[in-house]
């Protein structure tokens, strides 16, 4: 006999989240594929094989998906990060968080010291919202780190930077500088926050730097190795670019197809630069090309679409009565016609559609216009899906199951942004209704979870806790009623997101044969206490039969 | 260093989808602007100029024979200005299409950086469907936000639109866009002189100071001379953007004329009669760059055209009363010569 080419996988605990099978202890892998899970007795009866025990003593689950990621997260490893919460590095350390300017000046010292001369310091994820006592951050504050070397502190939201007097200089950007939003003190003079992208444009040393570190394909690999440490076997990018910038396809399948890449990733294009027209029927005939070069590891399942902004970020679009305190600066990024005209070009192929809907209002709008398309056409498994859908409403989530579309939910928004949402954004009584899991489940929606990875630090332990928990950092329960159960969490993170993805037959549960994704925990999510759930350690991945160990568990 | 080029001025078009946003830049891009000028699109597969105008075709990049550039809108705003700042030669004037639902005031800032100017923010409007959209409960913030921020409302597709459509349009758009100034059109035609040198001021971040243009008003006492106005108006120097109003005629004496001058374009057009009893009396303002309008010049070179010893009836007011400046884009909408406008050349608000 020669080697054989079946490997049982021996664990404590398999959660196969296949309900006819439930739990398992040894799972038979061959060609990257289950043949068996069950008891070793079961596995071994089909023949040949090898046993691995280097799970003896863990717990195997699907390999989780993460139905709504950015691989761009794998700039924190290059661009300094200065946010709130501390977020998680490829090595498996972590960024510190940032709570305080005082925090802010030692981290950006430590920086300026490592710099060399002359080099502009960038650090980003800025967010003065979890700072309200503190003092704005201004050129001031910033010139205590150093008066000769330019610094470009870029805030959460995307839509503010802080430099220093440096920089100001550096740039020429004085008292006569006419661009609207470059800020100014009492006498006139620039403070050094630029407001929104044509102010922020005017430091232009520093937009050069964060567009080449943007560009660099090794923020993929990074990407690769957060998805590997949180367990995540299938991630996905939802801001593709591949129908804008044709080219960057090869470069991420040379990434991405390697054998040491961990990951499967799936990508909802968007159909051209977001906020502009594109001729959505030239983008569908695109995208269906685009699938041919689709491999195991990579491919193009849909479109993205985005319709509005972020909530903490007074942009999306809100029915009444808007925004509870602050300025709504509400905006749709398509008019009605354009999403349906998206919708109805994609859908006639036969290609998935994910909307970015943060606000109700948008959600409105997204399914006006699937009801409108699927009246026209009527392809019933359509899966479309509504990301993020924070504020969605009851007859909402009725209306989602009758159209027979799916909802994402960003339900890590309750630990990073719920008390803010809570006393700013939204208010009490819709910061409970926020990412109602509950009621998804209830009226019938598909679900899943994510962490815009990016936005938040890519892992379903996170977003899962939060759903089962939703806790917010200063200790209150946001929305008890919809809480739901780790089980129905666990199904969300993996099944769940698989569904929508449209790759439930191959992926998002331990069971013959589906691709051999698993994640590899120290504790079932099923036995912790719930308030554990976020603190079980991972071990690694394995993918497609392939171990994938995180830092530290080889 | 280099010695500094000159600001490159920027017209932004803004406008709700289907409002007539291409039509009007495809009606530019044939007539042409007599500047070298680099159109930036937001749907290029919308263009549609004749063949025999196109000089260049290299797929993104349309080369027309008129001076045109026009190309697609395919990067971050940041990018593109950076793209037109290192053009040798630079484009005399950048036209920058928005999608249908975008705020033009941020776009417009971009104008406002180094190596810019912004000329102007022109916003299209469909006659027929403005204000509906602008109830609606999806859309409707997204239009009266682009209206606002208007220097120039291009009220288009008034052939399609009722009377009863038209009627009031002039006063809600004083409500929803007050200082705009108002063209009527159908099809997007409007000379290239109406669209430059619409604005020159910038709709600001609520925190900052809007930049104002200088202005002045000419309130003659005596009906003024055909002639001796029109050379005027083409006489006065190119730090005036802009020269609007009514005035009595001695060759018009029953009905108001209405005088726009945008740029180097100028139109004479016939308005409402005076009433019965009503005192014919004439009222121009002259809109200057900051610092540039010399209110004694102006009074020196408008003054003769209302010389002649015509006695005013009625006792108007006479040279030099102080009135209330009417508010900027108040009253009768002006009708553009290139919009043939039969029926109902002035809707009554």
């Amino acid at each position: 006999m020669g080697t054989p080419d079946t490997t049982v996988f021996v664990a404590r605990r398999i959660e196969t989240m296949h309900p006819a099978n439930p739990e398992a202890t040894a799972v038979a892998v061959r060609d990257g594929r289950v043949l068996a899970v069950g008891t070793l007795e079961e596995c071994a009866s089909w023949g040949d094989h090898r046993v691995d025990r280097s799970f003896d003593d863990k717990v195997l689950i699907p390999g989780f998906v993460e139905a709504h990621g950015h691989a761009m997260d794998g700039i924190v490893a290059t661009l300094p990060y200065v946010g709130y919460h501390p977020y998680p590095l490829p090595d498996g350390t972590s960024a510190p968080g940032v709570r305080s300017t005082a925090e802010l000046l030692t981290r950006l010292r430590e920086l300026d010291a490592a710099l060399p001369p002359g080099e502009v310091l960038l650090a980003g994820s800025f967010d003065p919202i979890f700072l309200p006592d503190e003092p704005r951050l201004t050129r001031d504050v910033l010139d205590r780190v150093s008066t000769t070397r330019p610094i470009y502190i870029r805030h959460a939201s995307g839509h503010l930077a802080t430099v220093n007097t440096a920089m100001l200089v550096a740039e020429g950007i004085t008292r006569d500088c006419p661009t609207p939003g470059v800020a100014r003190d009492a006498d006139g003079e620039p403070n050094g926050e630029l407001q929104e992208p044509a102010a922020m444009s005017l430091a232009r040393s520093a937009s050069r730097r964060l567009g080449e570190l943007n560009a660099d394909p090794s923020v993929l690999r990074m990407h690769g190795e957060l998805c590997r440490n949180a367990g995540v076997t299938t991630s996905t990018e939802l801001a593709g670019m591949f129908l804008m910038y044709p080219a960057l396809a090869e470069v991420w399948h040379g990434i991405v197809d390697a054998p040491d890449f961990p990951a499967r990733m799936v990508l909802y294009n968007l159909p051209g630069m977001p906020g502009r027209g594109a001729d959505p029927e030239a983008a569908a005939d695109a995208l269906l090309a685009l699938r041919d070069t689709d491999t195991p590891k990579l491919r193009n399942a849909g479109c993205k679409l985005l319709v509005d902004g972020s909530i903490q970020g007074f942009t999306a679009a809100l029915r009444w009565p808007g925004y509870y305190r602050g300025v709504d600066h509400g905006q749709l990024l398509m008019a009605p016609e354009e999403v349906e005209a998206a919708v109805r070009a994609f859908h006639r192929r036969r290609l998935n559609v994910h909307m970015h809907c943060n606000g109700n209002a948008a959600v409105d709008l997204a399914l006006g216009a699937v009801e409108t398309v699927l009246a026209e056409d009527a392809w019933l498994d359509h899966r479309h899906v509504v990301q993020h859908a924070q504020l969605t409403t009851q007859d909402q989530y009725r209306r989602m199951a009758r159209l027979g579309l799916g909802v994402n939910l960003f339900v890590n928004h309750c630990w990073y942004w719920g008390d803010q949402h809570h006393d700013v954004t939204v208010g009490p009584e819709r910061a409970r209704a926020m990412w109602a899991c509950r009621t998804a489940l209830r009226e019938g929606v598909p679900l899943s979870f994510h962490t815009d990875s990016g936005v938040t630090p890519i892992g379903h332990l996170s977003t899962m806790w939060c759903a089962v928990n939703r806790r917010t950092p200063s200790g209150r329960v946001l929305g008890e009623h919809e809480r739901i159960t780790p089980e129905e969490a666990l199904r969300a993170a993996t099944l769940g997101a698989a569904f929508q993805l449209r790759m439930d037959r191959e992926i998002g549960s331990i069971e013959a044969g589906k691709r051999a994704d698993f994640a590899v925990l120290e504790a079932s999510p099923l036995e912790v206490d719930p308030l554990d759930l976020r603190d079980i350690p991972i071990w690694g991945t394995v993918l497609g039969g392939d171990l994938h160990p995180a830092p530290g568990s080889a | 260093m280099t010695a500094p080029s000159p600001a490159i001025p920027v017209v932004v078009i803004g406008g709700y989808l289907g409002a007539g946003k291409t039509t009007l830049v495809n009606h530019l891009l044939r007539t042409g602007t007599g500047l070298r000028t680099l159109v930036l699109v937001n749907d290029f597969g919308a263009v549609a100029v004749d063949a025999e105008l196109i000089e260049a075709d290299e797929g993104e990049v349309l080369t027309l024979v008129n001076g045109c550039v026009c190309c697609s809108l395919s990067s971050p705003l940041a990018e593109t200005f950076e793209t037109i700042r290192a053009m040798r030669p630079p484009p005399e004037l950048v036209v920058l299409e928005t999608s249908g639902v975008a705020d033009p005031a941020p776009v417009a800032h971009h104008a406002m950086t180094p190596g810019f100017r912004l000329d102007g923010v022109v916003v299209v409007a469909d006659a027929a469907t403005v204000r509906r959209r602008a109830a609606d409960e999806l859309v409707g913030r997204t239009v009266l936000r682009q209206l606002a921020a208007a220097d120039l409302v291009v009220v288009n597709r008034v052939d399609l639109a009722t009377p009863a459509q038209l009627a009031g349009l002039g006063s809600w758009l004083d409500e929803v866009a007050p200082g705009t100034d108002r063209v009527l059109t159908e099809h997007g035609r409007v000379p290239p002189e109406a669209v430059i040198g619409a604005g020159g001021g910038a709709p600001a971040l609520s925190t900052e100071a809007l930049p104002v243009h200088d202005r002045w008003i000419w309130n003659p006492g005596r009906p003024v001379d055909r002639g001796e106005l029109e050379a005027v108006l083409d006489a006065l120097p190119s730090s005036v953007v802009r020269v609007k109003g009514i005035v009595a005629l001695t060759d018009e004496p029953t009905r108001r004329t209405v005088v726009q001058r945008v740029g180097r374009w100028r139109t004479m057009a016939p308005g409402r009669p005076w009433e019965v009893g009503e005192a014919p009396r004439s009222s121009l303002v002259v809109l200057g760059l900051p610092g540039s309008v010399d209110p004694q010049n102006l009074g020196r070179m408008f003054d003769p055209a209302a010389a002649a010893p015509t006695p005013t009836p009625g006792g108007g007011p006479r040279n030099g009363d102080r009135q209330p400046p009417r508010p900027r884009g108040s009253g009768p909408l002006p009708v553009w010569e290139c919009a043939p406008w039969d029926s109902n050349p002035e809707p009554a608000d």
